[in-house]
């Protein structure tokens, strides 16, 4: 079998690690461009949300690379993206005529039958070496989110731009290459100190700036058009509320034994969103009251065009934003939206944001 | 001075409004309903709606503000889930937060959760709440329930019958009246005597009977009965000569029985419906062709038009037309696609013979 996966953010690199080490060959998914795009907005449904047509447009680009098999994840809802594979099954098999194989996990609590199946249709290692090989890849994924978390530090301090995306480039490589749990340490341990020693400037005071959002769009800077990236340039401190490790956690480890992950953040939401609306909405609620509870300059809300939890986040947020007094920018990504656009916009709020805490009588630089 | 309750004419209005307004009459309120859809209307909701949402929300925006000033409270029931299943879109889960959030001034809010997984009498709970906050007595509360579930038991019967919700809740609406004699079933027998009353014929049939063609017309409530918003789409196909199926004319019963034809449920109620009562048409052989109606910027609907789209292929290539809706369609657009979607069928069907 010749597998690939969806292509979210660096998780690819966890995953990797994890089917090559149960025997199969990977097709690694190519990382999204605009061509990906096009391919997945041409044979999508209009409206289908922006992660639906870059997820379609990866698998077709997987399959131009000789992949047969897709594994993704399922879900319950309410949201699209549990249902996304269903259909795009059919658009590949029935509309496109391709003859792939689609693999899809629900979630652990609804099916542990099914998933056992699957796995050991899938497994050509014995037990003892499967559970070394997820070790490795959970392992592989905290070293990336562990990276990713200190570069929004470092980069708005540094005093060479583009310094510490340089280190993280090199860093993603390494963990890459790795192939022991110590190794994978050893090589985070190294680049996390070279960073720390890149050139910096310890007077800046950053502005602190939370992004919220649906999570494809949070974690996938090609759909995000690098948004966390642009205000570390602009030398902001970006606190991102997602790293997938944590999401993992709260939602299917937690879920599989039927525990409510992300209490804190569902309870600030509560007096103004008591319901799970699905995807991220109500976390795009509460996770605004703590960003502001916090004293954070302000936050970026992520959503795909059409997206329906954001759609209705972004109809609540601007009563928090007045009650909290806390600026919010809502970025709506479809295939139309331009880097250029995007940080003009970005450069805006950003330039608000400075002028607002020199107003309530803070410093920057 | 009896508390006056306002209705929004929108959303689950389509599916609840006999049953909610005999739950609120019985408790001794005066229920207060929007007026029908028009221009001004939309453009309120617009004014207070995000530009992403879709038409559905932007017009019960309007419609919620247009009460506004006439009434002590308004009805936004949380509709969860109402199948044990599915829960509705998101949108439905977030509405009456969506308006909180967006409208200055509105009265206070009755939001009963109706959510039936939390079990059996969750939802007759959620409304014995809604009792309590009026000031009605648990006896009396109890009573106006039992009946309100029962109107709008008979309204869906009705509906089942090929009756379009306003003659139906006319219909509904008597038979409270008369309660709690026999509720007639025979159609002739609930149409006589309600004002709409005109001619023999169940509503959807043609009134151009020299060409018929049998036609699906399917969508979510809120849209296809809104006559404004669908710029009289279902008297305009009956004037062009086509008999038309809703999916809340196939009983519940028989959408349920088709569930099994899904690999996976979609996880919003509306559109389970929708594809649902079309497999109902496609195993029956009922229709000569198929119309979706969606909103434009509609979540669930990427999905459901997709999946109706390839359907329609697998019978055999059945004539498909999506009709995609927003604020600014106009009537002479509509009505040029449905004349051309009318004539292919008619076409077809010759052919075929
Ligand atoms: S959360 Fe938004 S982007 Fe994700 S599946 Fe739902 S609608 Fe699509
Ligand atoms: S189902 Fe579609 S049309 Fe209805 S509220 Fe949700 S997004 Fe709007």
């Amino acid at each position: 079998m010749k597998i690939t996966f969806p292509h979210m953010g660096t998780s690819w690199i966890g995953f990797k690690t994890l089917i090559e080490g149960i025997g199969h060959e990977v097709v690694l998914p190519p990382p999204p461009t605009k061509r990906t795009l096009d391919l997945g907005t041409k044979y999508a449904p209009e409206f289908a949300c922006l992660p639906f047509k870059v997820l379609l447009g990866t698998y077709l680009e997987a399959i131009e690379l000789g992949a047969d098999t897709i594994i993704s994840s399922g879900g319950v809802g309410p949201c699209r993206a549990g249902y996304y594979t269903q259909l795009q099954k059919r658009i590949l098999q029935e509309q496109l005529g391709h003859d792939v194989r689609v693999i899809t996990f629900e979630p652990l609590n609804r099916n542990w039958v099914g998933t056992y199946r699957i796995f050991r249709d899938l497994i050509r290692v014995n037990l003892r070496e499967f559970i070394g090989l997820l070790w490795l890849t959970w392992q592989k994924l905290l070293a990336l989110d562990a990276i990713e978390r200190e570069s929004h530090r470092v980069r708005p301090l540094e005093v060479n731009t583009g310094s510490t995306s340089r280190v993280v480039s090199k860093a993603f490589a390494d963990i890459d290459k790795a192939d022991s749990v110590k190794k994978v340490k050893d090589v985070t341990r190294d680049n996390l100190e070279k960073m720390n020693s890149l050139p910096q400037d310890a007077h800046r005071h950053p502005l602190k700036v939370g992004v919220i959002g649906e999570i494809y769009v949070v974690l996938e800077p090609f759909v995000n058009l690098d948004v966390v990236e642009t205000l570390g340039h602009m030398g902001v401190y970006v606190h991102r509320s997602i790293f997938l490790t944590d999401w993992t956690i709260e939602n299917t480890v937690l879920d599989a034994f039927r525990v409510e992950g992300e209490m804190n953040i569902k309870k600030a939401a509560r007096p103004y969103l008591p319901e799970m609306i699905g995807g991220h909405g109500q976390n795009s609620i509460g996770e605004t009251i703590l960003y502001a509870k916090k004293g954070y300059d302000g936050v970026v809300q992520l959503a795909p065009f059409t997206c329906i939890p954001e759609i209705v986040a972004k109809s609540i947020i601007p009563k928090v934003s007045r009650d909290y007094n806390l600026p919010v920018l809502t970025l709506m990504l479809d295939e139309q939206t331009g880097k250029a656009g995007i940080s003009t916009r970005l450069e805006a709020f950003v330039d608000l944001l400075a002028m607002r805490r020199v107003r309530l009588g803070g410093e920057i630089a | 001075m009896t508390a006056r309750v306002g209705v929004p004419r929108s959303l689950a209005y389509y599916a609840f409004y006999p049953q909610w307004k005999t739950y609120l009459e019985e408790l001794g309120t005066e229920v207060v309903l929007s007026p029908p859809t028009t221009k001004d209307i939309i453009d309120q909701g617009i004014k207070y709606t995000v530009t992403d949402a879709c038409i559905p929300i932007k017009v019960f925006h309007g419609h919620v503000a247009a009460l506004i000033g006439q009434v002590d409270y308004i009805l936004i029931p949380r509709l969860v889930s109402i199948d044990g299943d599915a829960t509705l879109c998101p949108k439905f889960l977030g509405l009456s937060d969506m308006i909180k959030a967006s409208i200055q001034g509105i009265p206070p809010l009755l939001t009963p959760r109706l959510d039936i997984r939390d079990g059996r009498f969750a939802p007759m709970k959620a409304w014995l709440r809604v009792a309590k906050k009026l000031g009605a007595g648990r006896q009396k509360a109890w009573l106006a329930y039992r009946k309100a579930v029962q109107v709008g038991q008979y309204y869906e019967a009705l509906l089942a019958n090929h009756m379009l919700p306003s003659e139906a809740m006319l219909a509904a609406d008597k038979w409270r009246a008369s309660w709690p004699k026999k509720r007639p079933l025979s159609l002739a027998e609930a149409r006589s005597g309600i004002a709409s009353a005109k001619a023999s014929k169940t509503p959807m049939e043609a009134t151009a009977t020299s060409r018929q063609v049998q036609l699906a017309v399917v969508g979510y409530p809120y849209m296809l009965y809104d006559d404004y918003v669908t710029c009289g789409l279902l008297t305009n196909l009956k004037s062009l000569g086509a008999n038309i199926l809703t999916p809340e004319m196939v009983p519940a019963k028989c959408r349920k029985a088709q569930a099994k034809k899904q690999p996976k449920y979609l996880f919003w109620h509306y559109s389970n419906q929708v594809i649902r009562a079309t497999y109902h048409f496609f195993e029956e052989k009922m229709i000569d062709g198929l119309i979706h109606v969606t909103a434009f910027g509609c979540g669930p609907d990427a999905m459901v038009d997709k999946l109706l789209e390839l359907d329609c292929r697998k019978q055999n290539r059945l004539p498909y037309l999506s009709l995609c809706l927003d604020e600014h369609t106009g009537v002479a657009g509509v009505m040029t696609r449905l004349e051309a979607f009318v004539d292919m069928l008619v076409r077809r069907k010759g052919d075929l013979r």
